[in-house]
């Protein structure tokens, strides 16, 4: 019988793991503790230019893909449960408004910016910016990280509004034209289910994913290796450990609204 | 000139398991200060700016040892110094107009748009070979010459106590080197009150730059 035996190998990857762990949660204390600073005319620049590149030209293949993700719910859900409108609607909510949207939106920005950020930062730290911006005196976390976990957890929320919002309107339009709903009618029966706790967990959820995207990209691209494979390496491992660490949490928020 | 009036002070430096010149630098002074072979500018920079750690010896700058100093000193201390190093240490996705106008917004001397204003005005004769339209070109679509020239920019702006001038001659041939000769000259007429730090590693240009300042 082959024995599996816990070797270096191993030890050095869950090493790596935990100290990676670590320096997330170090590089988000720090960004926490100089938040003020994001309001600071040069590190405002690029918390605006990261809200475009990261917000704003997400709109339209988020809209596309909250509407057809919509639809193919509502459609499904209606088919499966025996076309009882009332309870498509509450697994609609629960599952796909609730739930989904955040998950479409962080991971959609976790492939498209994320890993953007990563790279970025990769280079910087290769191409020497870092020491370069530390020589002329400017804090390299105030100015490169907090704009950017700012600009996330800002993006990561507001995306996901503008998700749920898409899903629902889209989505009961779709349905209204293909399965004959009443639209007004779908929208109040919907409206009636929403509950302001479930939104102010959402946004709370939202944020605090925003932060875990924000910090493992950035500390990955700042902790990137030199060489010709230190940019890929970082973004790879960015995209991972923010896969990993988000469907961590979200299991984690779960258990906690079951609470 | 009392001890802590001094701009910078290196005495027995140990870099690279190498002693270094001792060297201190006051308002106006400009100082030499040679490498061995083997060794790197950008090393000693960052061990003179408290990057890397000292092997031995001590640097002291505006009167406090940097040993003493916690990071968040350093870097307030590092807004009194500027370095010229021979890419300019332009950040690459940024215009040089930002770039340039970075470290003054930084250390607050002047209002961003007042900064802009005073740029504009600075390149409008064609100085150090920018003009209007450089500003708004990125870092990588410059002329070498013009990438170290945008750090020159940068000091005018910010009126630095120490310049750190990091070896920039070495990349040039020697028309570039006389071009940049004469823009150093100009640098020293525009800020008599700063005091110079030049590393170096070959002679030529800072024998000339540095006649009888060495340190």
């Amino acid at each position: 019988m082959k024995t599996v035996v816990f070797g270096s190998k191993q030890a050095g990857l869950l090493l790596s793991t935990l100290g990676a762990l670590v320096g997330y949660f170090s590089i988000l204390i720090d960004a926490a503790l100089k938040s003020r600073k994001v309001f600071f005319q040069p590190n405002f620049r690029v918390f605006q230019r990261q809200i475009f590149f990261t917000g704003v030209q997400s709109l339209p293949f988020l809209a596309a893909a909250s509407l057809v993700a919509g639809f193919v719910a509502l459609s499904q859900l209606f088919l499966v449960l025996n076309r009882d409108m009332a309870k498509t609607l509450e697994v609609f909510q629960v599952l796909l408004v609730q739930e989904g949207a955040v998950l479409i939106v962080v991971f959609f920005l976790l492939a498209r910016s994320g890993s953007a950020m990563a790279s970025e930062l990769a280079s910087c730290s290769q191409r020497g910016e870092v020491v370069a911006l530390y020589r002329l005196g400017i804090d390299p976390g105030e100015y490169l990280v907090v704009p950017r976990i700012a600009s996330m957890m800002c993006c990561v929320a507001a995306l996901t509004v503008y998700c749920q919002v898409v899903l629902v309107f889209g989505g009961f339009a779709l349905m209204s034209f293909f399965y004959q709903w009443d639209y007004l009618f779908s929208l109040e029966k919907f409206s009636r289910q929403l509950v302001f706790g479930d939104a102010v967990l959402t946004v709370c959820k939202t944020l605090f994913f925003g932060a875990t995207v924000g910090a493992v990209c950035s500390w990955q691209g700042l902790k990137a290796v030199s060489g010709p494979q230190g940019i890929p390496v970082a973004t790879s491992r960015a995209i991972i450990h923010g896969f990993a660490l988000i469907l961590l949490e979200d299991a984690l928020f779960a258990t906690l609204m079951d609470r | 000139m009392k001890e802590s009036c001094k701009h910078l002070e290196i005495r027995g430096l140990r870099c690279f398991g190498r002693g270094r010149p001792d060297a201190d630098l006051q308002a106006g002074s400009v100082c030499r200060y040679p490498l061995g072979e083997g060794e790197d500018a950008e090393s000693l920079m960052d061990t003179i700016f408290g990057i890397l750690p000292l092997e031995g010896g001590s640097v002291r700058w505006f009167g406090t040892p940097l040993e003493e100093m916690g990071e968040k000193r350093i870097c307030k201390n590092l807004r009194r110094v500027m370095p010229l190093v021979a890419d300019g240490g332009l950040l690459a996705n940024l215009p040089v107009c930002e770039n340039v106008l970075l470290p003054a917004v930084v250390r607050k001397r002047h209002k961003a748009l007042e900064l802009e204003g005073m740029l504009y005005g600075l390149v409008e004769g064609g100085l150090f070979g920018h003009g209007k339209e450089t500003l708004g070109l990125l870092p990588h679509q410059l002329s070498d010459l013009q990438r170290c020239s945008a750090g020159f920019l940068r000091a005018l702006l910010c009126r630095p106590e120490v310049i750190c001038f990091c070896d920039v001659y070495r990349v040039f041939d020697p028309v570039k080197e006389k071009i940049l000769s004469e823009w150093l000259e100009e640098m020293r007429r525009r800020l008599p009150e700063s005091a110079w730090l030049v590393i170096h590693s070959e002679t030529g240009l800072p024998e000339v730059f540095c006649s009888g300042s060495v340190g």
